[in-house]
């Protein structure tokens, strides 16, 4: 039953231990395409990705590298959390648009 | 501390389903064989549509059937309600009949990337048709990402209330690794436990999803085959279930 109880403390603490101190990076949702369409983030460390979406209409922030589904309203804001991830390209894509809503984050 | 504000919130209402769980089932249901994620998508609608079929050499096992159709709409990035309209099951030998409804809540505690893994919580009450004692489930979900590969795990109590209910809490877990090969193709595997049956399986399934185009709406589908770990569980459980998910 101490083990049990151990396990669950152990497990508590590492859901609230996160990292501090995450750096933030910015993406705006325009005409249904991303601006800037190739963002460029620091390899193997956590991101914070603010997205805001300046059309009338929702969209929806996905990446299927990194596995990432969200949506953001019209005219409002979402924060995205991504990585550690090694350097490489990752795609992402607007769900709603991926004719025009394409983009890269470039991990480096 | 969003962590512990988001937590409060949410488990206000969990809480009701919670101090009241623990003890009794049977034979396994629909929503045994999916491995649930603790991700709230704010805004969106679902009609799902998901069972599974058993073919096995033994009578005892063979031509068990069983589908769910539920409905369900996030009304925050915190909290999805889903009501499960028509719950069938056809036993082995027996003919199929609607057996009761569901009403089952998910809880996300923690912003999907944010912590070192997703933590929520599913909350279900069953209600069975025609009368009988009802069916609470409660437990933690709790997800890892990992670039393209997503492994979630399941653990779920479940206790009878009502008249006739057994004073007996029975457990089960589940565990889904996928590789997402593209949206479309995320295969994997997937495993189940139910210590109180003495019954564990494990198989493939491949999952994924598509944009339906001109709409704000995806279909999502998952299929695979449970094979039978031990004797007591069943040789194969074929599992399917198709989504419409929709803003």
């Amino acid at each position: 039953m101490n083990r049990l109880a151990l396990a669950a403390v152990l497990l508590l603490w590492s859901f609230a231990a996160r990292a501090t101190d995450v750096p933030e990076f910015h993406l705006a949702i325009q005409d249904h395409a991303y601006q800037p369409a190739e963002l460029k983030v620091p390899a193997g460390t956590k991101v914070k990705l603010v997205i805001e979406n300046r059309d009338a209409s929702p969209e929806e922030f996905e990446s299927t590298e990194f596995n990432r589904e969200k949506i953001v309203l019209p005219n409002s804001t979402i924060t995205v959390y991504v990585g550690p991830l090694k350097p490489g390209s990752y795609r992402f894509f607007g769900d709603f648009h991926q004719d025009t809503a394409q983009g890269r984050l470039i991990v480096e | 501390m969003r962590f512990i504000s988001r937590t409060t919130a949410a488990t206000t209402v969990a809480t009701l389903f919670a101090v009241v769980a623990f003890g009794v089932a049977g034979r396994a249901h629909a929503d045994d064989f999916i491995v649930y994620s603790p991700h709230v998508i704010a805004g969106q609608s679902e009609i799902e549509l998901r069972g599974y079929g058993i073919t096995d050499g033994r009578s005892e096992y063979d031509g068990e059937r069983a589908a769910e159709l539920s409905v369900a709409h996030a009304f925050t990035g915190w909290w999805k309600p889903e009501l499960y309209l028509a719950e069938y099951e056809k036993e082995p030998g027996a003919g199929g009949k609607l057996v009761g409804y569901e009403f089952e809540n998910t809880f996300q505690f923690t912003e999907p990337g944010e912590y070192w893994a997703d933590l929520g919580l599913l909350a279900s009450y069953g209600h069975p048709k025609g009368g009988g004692p009802g069916e609470l489930e409660v437990g933690p979900l709790i997800e890892k990402t990992v670039g393209r590969f997503d492994h979630r795990v399941n653990l779920i109590w479940e206790r009878h209330i009502g008249a006739g209910a057994e004073s007996k809490t029975e457990f089960r877990y589940s565990y889904a690794g996928t590789y997402a090969v593209s949206k479309a193709f995320r295969p994997g595997i997937e495993a189940y436990g139910r210590p109180d049956d003495h019954a564990y399986q494990a198989g493939p399934v491949v999952a994924g999803e598509w944009h339906v185009p001109h709409t704000m709406g995806n279909v999502e589908y998952r299929v695979g085959v449970l094979l039978g770990i031990n004797a007591a569980a069943p040789r194969h459980t074929w599992v399917a279930q198709l989504e419409y998910e929709f803003f």
